[in-house]
């Protein structure tokens, strides 16, 4: 066995065996533990709404292939009874569906903040916008909790707002262009991450 | 019959393996397994390939009842002195309803690789397809429901990227075991579309819009570590085995899938209008043009293009593992010119595959064989010329199994040419390998009744009183690949490994 | 040569050997009558509420055991050669249930009486009792993690049936709704009439997958394959309509009508039609016609893709039964469910030696099960004069030349549930009107919207749904999805 699967047993047995509903530091978790993942085309439907874009705009490999009704649809959790005799969703997650997924919402994120520089700005106005020093935080600020208002369909919490401004530091080093790259990252974040795909 | 001294034996067995260090555990062991490994391809012979089709054609010559059993005319089949295969050169008019002219010649296949052949003669317990299908690659549930690809790539994956693909879906040659215990990890990985997959084993790669690998590490980290978990949703569903598998995803599994440049390797496309990788900052396999000569057809034949991704998967260790096969679907070579039938050799995959039997049995059997024929030469070749590193090669370590479901029925309305034919239980499997005993047949086949019989799993003697069982067929791959079953209480097959 | 090992489960390996010794041996592991003798002892048993308890009680997959079933088969009658009788297993199952009470086979820390008790399996470590008592310490949050949260279920709703997440504004109108229960009844009515849920393609369509198994190879009709012989949108369509629109899902085994799907500015819309088989020749051409006339029609029984595809040249066709068993009817008799042997049987009428040992612990059931099937014409092979996929009632005296003479005496008459019945007609009405029908389709929208079969917990809500599906909701699957929305099941996080 993998370490890192003993890990993941361990670690499920653990939050399998702890109480339920009990400690002061957390205010609870679901007994049942079930979710079910959302498909492809759902997650990518919620995508391209959260972020002003068309279905077919989300994604196209190589420039041709639909990311997710054509070049991931398996992966993703779709089906192809007819051909390929997949007549139902991969019971498992596919190794690769993370990493689709993040491919997705790279293109996705990419081209709303291409479009946005273009003008009108959907998302990313506040940051394109700001000027320098606490205007460019608070604008960041305002950035993360509209995308977890369009990809979540929520209020953001202050802890979150703060993860993804904080994706600002770790950038700044490492980024070329660390406004572009924060803003597709942040985006990034959000709509991949397991509460944009799980439900 | 196990008896109770069997079953206490075996119940010390396991305390004394558990007394010592874990095995489910050992991972130290696996590691090491990992360095050694041994291949599995599965090549899924889909729809009932009766083997009496294939190496073990019965002359008519030898037939006490010629007319109505499924011999072929003497000069049809070829034989070589010293070996026990017997394959028939075929052709004809029809492929059951469709006007499609064929000619097959497997001898020239036989030719070549009957040394590295193994035909071992099998009953089977189901003439479900689905049913039979799982049962070819879990011996009938003979250990815990494990199948032959989990084992394999839990002894010999543990250090793999995807240890176990099946380049096939919806078959029961691709359903998972049913031991909770083998490990995710070890379980099958679909991959529907062979030429587009590559595309999703790099986050970034080949994006209009993309970041550096750098910035993605930071953008996942971030998430992972802080965004994520600071969402309500994470902490209520902590616990959910779904939320989990999908964390373990992006951990290792990922980390080792874009190390290892993925998105290149199994690229075996080439760049094209239709497919333009250099536009988007991509490329083709370093492999990719010997594949496409071993298998020049992979952009119209969906079983080249799993064979061509088969030997990618293996000779970059991304896999030890590799289930693959026709499907169901007709697919014809529609570049010749018609006149009315189809020209010929025309039908590269009849409806149904091996199923299409039930309309034209000798005509299907022969050109669906003749399909997986060329499957297997190309990977032979191509895994041949692989060097391992130690002076052997890729294909000395590597098994093809021949999957099938069961036989077909071994008669025939006296004389006919061709007919149509249902499921039977009785039949045989190929299995191509330097691991097994080559040019060998284990068991044999009755000439009167078209039946097989089984073999002494010891001395692989030929036995007329015996039926091979499902479950010694796979205890028997098993051993050959090396593959630890001691507490499985499989039966011990010598005679079907190489001594 | 390799030094990794693999393991054997521990402890258990000794059952591993019996059993890996057992399955050489033709006879079966499963034992029919387990799930009935379980529940007899285990009366109060949340698992047992639907009367038997499930398979995956003791097995993974038939033959192979889970924990707690290998525990159980170490304990059951030791020292009896295996296999045992069914009535010897009958005899010594309640003992070996006693002695295993104290273990914990799954090991997940709860011993296997206290999971009987509570609901959860006793050999699936993930499956675990639920906490006795539930807090809910962030009252003020979004989540009410301690029962049904209206909130929750409206997204889920949302994306099981709309197939896309609330809005943010969306969500907040639900929220301020002083009725959240008619709010979100009023989703699910209004998500009910989307292409996502009732379109072509869409979930509804979807769920039919694996019991029409398409193959575009040999596809008629819109987007056909080169070898037409039936067009499967029929039986799509057909079956799409039977759950929609509040109407009697039973009409999937008994209706004798045909349903087509059109395309109608982005919206599918589905039409009922009643012609002959000649009138549909003339319509539809040779290769998508129903050539069975009206008074011999099953629902998708006896439509033409069902025959060709399951039928196709078997004179006893014992993989259509199989299939229309499994996929209608929830039992998978490869897999040793839904057995209920008829006396005498299998006769054995088409000489495939289903009789012998090994074999006839199933065809026991599935021969009779079969013999109504056995007067539809698949492809072919019977009577060249009659067209294919039609009914001829002298069928079978055709397939005597490749069968044998006995072939021609198979009858008719058959046996569902242990209930005589003289046609597939009669078959239909018996297999519509049973408990295994609704269980089967309240099980597959339950695990299209939760992933999984009813946990033992759940079992009791999950037997509410069957029951109410035949009583108030007169067979509608749209009347049941209302109350499964309702479900704690469903509705708690």
């Amino acid at each position: 066995m993998r370490p890192d699967h003993l890990l993941l047993w361990a670690l499920g047995l653990s939050t399998l065996l702890g109480p339920a509903c009990k400690t002061a530091d957390d205010p609870g978790t679901s007994a049942k533990a079930r979710v079910m993942p959302k498909h492809g085309q759902v997650w990518g439907r919620d995508l391209a709404t959260g972020l002003g874009l068309q279905e077919w705009e989300l994604c196209q490999e190589l420039g041709q292939l639909d990311c997710i009704s054509d070049a991931h649809l398996i992966t993703l959790g779709g089906v192809e009874p007819t051909t390929l005799g997949i007549d139902q969703p991969l019971a498992n997650a596919a190794v690769s569906a993370p990493i689709a997924v993040d491919r997705v919402a790279m293109a996705a994120c990419g081209e709303r903040w291409e479009r946005d520089l273009a003008g009108p700005a959907v998302i990313f106005g506040a940051v394109l916008e700001a000027k320098a020093g606490a205007d460019r935080k608070k604008a960041r600020e305002e950035v993360s909790s509209l995308l977890v208002q369009r990809l979540l369909a929520r209020q953001a919490t202050k802890d979150e707002v703060a993860a993804l401004v904080d994706l600002y530091d770790a950038l700044e080093d490492i980024s070329e262009e660390p406004d572009r790259d924060w803003a597709i990252g942040a985006c990034m974040m959000v709509a991949t991450s397991t509460e944009a795909l799980f439900y | 019959m196990p008896t109770r001294r069997d079953f206490i034996r075996g119940l010390a067995a396991a305390t004394g393996a558990t007394a010592g260090s874990s095995l489910l555990l050992d991972h130290r062991a696996l590691a090491q397994s990992s360095q050694d490994p041994r291949f599995l391809v599965v090549l899924c012979a889909s729809g009932g390939g009766s083997i009496i089709d294939g190496p073990l054609a019965i002359p008519a010559s030898t037939s006490a009842s010629p007319d109505t059993v499924n011999t072929f005319p003497d000069e049809w089949v070829r034989s070589w002195k010293g070996s026990p295969f017997r394959v028939a050169d075929v052709s004809g008019s029809a492929i059951g309803a469709i006007p499609a002219s064929y000619a097959v010649q497997p001898s020239t296949f036989f030719e070549r690789r009957r040394s590295e052949l193994m035909v071992a003669t099998l009953t089977g317990t189901s003439v479900n397809h689905q049913v039979a299908q799982r049962r070819a690659v879990t011996g009938n549930e003979a250990w815990m429901g494990r199948t032959l690809q989990e084992l394999v790539a839990w002894q010999y994956g543990a250090e793999a990227p995807i240890p176990n693909v099946h380049l096939l879906a919806g078959f029961g040659f691709n359903e998972h075991g049913t031991d909770p215990d083998v490990p995710s990890w070890a379980g099958g990985q679909v991959v529907a579309n062979p030429a587009a997959w590559p595309l999703s084993l790099d986050g970034r790669r080949g994006q209009p819009h993309a970041v550096s690998a750098e910035v993605l590490a930071a953008i996942r980290a971030q998430r992972n570590e802080v965004f994520e978990p600071a969402t309500r949703f994470d902490r209520v569903f902590q616990a959910s085995p779904r939320l989990l598998e999908w964390k373990d995803l992006r951990g290792t599994p990922q980390q080792r899938i874009e190390d290892a440049d993925l998105i290149t390797k199994l690229m075996y496309a080439s760049d094209s209008d239709s497919f333009p990788l250099s536009a988007f900052g991509l490329s083709s396999s370093p492999s990719a043009q010997a594949v496409r000569e071993v298998f020049p057809d992979v952009d119209r034949d969906p079983l080249q293009a799993q064979a061509a991704m088969a030997y990618l998967l293996l000779k970059y260790r991304v896999s030890v593992s590799v289930t693959l096969g026709p499907g169901f679907d007709f697919l014809y070579d529609d570049s010749g010119a018609t006149t009315g039938d189809l020209p010929l050799n025309s039908v590269l995959n009849p409806p149904l595959a091996f199923d299409v039997s039930h309309q034209g049995h000798r005509a299907g059997q022969a050109v669906v064989w003749n399909r997986l024929y060329g499957v297997v030469d190309g990977l032979i070749s191509l895994l041949s010329a692989e060097d391992y590193g130690d002076g052997s090669s890729l294909w000395d370590r590597t098994m093809i199994y021949v999957a099938t479901e069961f036989g077909r029925q071994k008669t025939r309305p006296a004389g006919a040419e061709d007919w149509g034919t249902g499921h039977d239980l009785n039949n045989g499997v190929m299995v191509f390998s330097p691991l097994v005993p080559g040019d060998t047949l284990r068991g044999g086949v009755d000439p009167d009744t078209g039946l097989t019989y089984g073999f002494d799993p010891s001395s692989g003697a030929p036995d007329p009183g015996r039926t091979t069982a499902e479950a010694e067929v796979f205890a028997g791959l098993l051993g050959a690949l090396g593959v630890d079953t001691s507490g499985s209480g499989l039966p011990d097959v010598p005679a079907m490994r190489r001594s | 040569m390799p030094t990794g090992r693999l393991p054997a489960r521990p402890l258990l390996a000794g059952a591993a050997l019996a059993l890996a010794a057992l399955v050489l041996l033709p006879p079966v592991e499963a034992q029919p009558p387990a799930p009935a003798l379980f529940c007899e002892v285990y009366v109060d048993a949340p698992a047992c509420a639907g009367g038997d308890v499930g398979c995956d009680t003791c097995h993974t997959s038939a033959p192979s055991l889970n924990p707690y079933g290998q525990d159980l088969s170490l304990h059951l009658l030791v020292g009896e050669e295996r296999p045992l009788h069914e009535d010897l297993f009958s005899a010594g199952l309640g003992d070996a249930l006693a002695a295993v009470e104290a273990l914990d086979s799954d090991q997940d820390g709860y011993g296997n009486l206290a999971e009987i008790e509570a609901g959860s399996e006793p050999g699936d470590a993930a499956s675990q009792p639920a906490p006795a008592d539930c807090t809910d310490l962030d009252d003020q949050d979004e989540w009410d993690l301690c029962g049904y949260d209206p909130d929750y279920a409206y997204k889920k709703v949302m994306i099981d049936f709309c197939g896309r997440s609330p809005t943010l504004a969306e969500r907040r109108a639900f929220e301020e709704r002083s009725d959240p229960s008619d709010a979100l009844h009023e989703a699910l009515d209004l998500c009910l009439d989307t292409e996502h849920w009732r379109g072509r393609g869409g979930r509804v369509w979807n769920l039919a997958n694996k019991k029409i198994g398409p193959l575009k190879a040999v596809k008629a009709g819109r987007d056909s394959g080169p070898i037409p012989l039936a067009d499967y949108d029929d039986d799509y369509a057909y079956f799409v309509w039977t759950q929609t629109d509040g109407r009697d899902a039973r009409l999937v085994l008994t209706g004798q009508t045909f349903v087509s799907a059109w395309d109608r500015g982005g919206v599918t819309v589905y039409e009922e039609w009643d012609r002959s088989p000649t009138q549909d020749y003339e319509q539809r051409g040779h290769d998508r016609y129903q050539a069975v006339e009206k008074e011999r029609r099953a629902g998708l029984l006896t439509h033409r893709w069902f025959l060709m595809s399951n039928t196709m040249f078997t004179a006893v066709p014992r993989t259509t039964a199989a299939q229309a068993y499994r996929a209608f009817l929830g039992y998978d008799i490869s897999r040793l469910q839904g057995l209920d042997p008829v006396a005498d049987e299998p006769i054995d009428y088409d000489d495939k030696g289903v009789g012998a040992a090994g074999c006839i612990d199933c065809h026991s059931t599935l021969d009779p099960l079969t013999y109504p099937f056995s007067r539809y014409e698949g492809i072919g092979g019977g009577n060249p004069q009659a067209p294919s996929y039609s009914y001829d009632e002298d069928r079978m005296d055709w397939f005597v030349d490749t069968d044998g003479a006995d072939v021609a005496d198979t009858p008719e008459a058959g046996v569902i549930f242990g209930q005589p019945v003289e046609d597939l007609l009669e078959w239909a009405q018996v297999a519509a009107n049973s408990e295994a029908f609704r269980r089967a389709t309240v099980l597959d929208y339950w695990v299209m919207l939760l992933g999984e079969p009813p946990r033992g917990t759940e079992q009791g809500q999950y037997i509410a749904l069957v029951d109410a599906l035949a009583d108030e909701h007169g067979h509608s699957v749209e009347a049941m999805l209302h109350d499964l929305v309702d479900t704690e099941a469903y509705g708690a996080p």
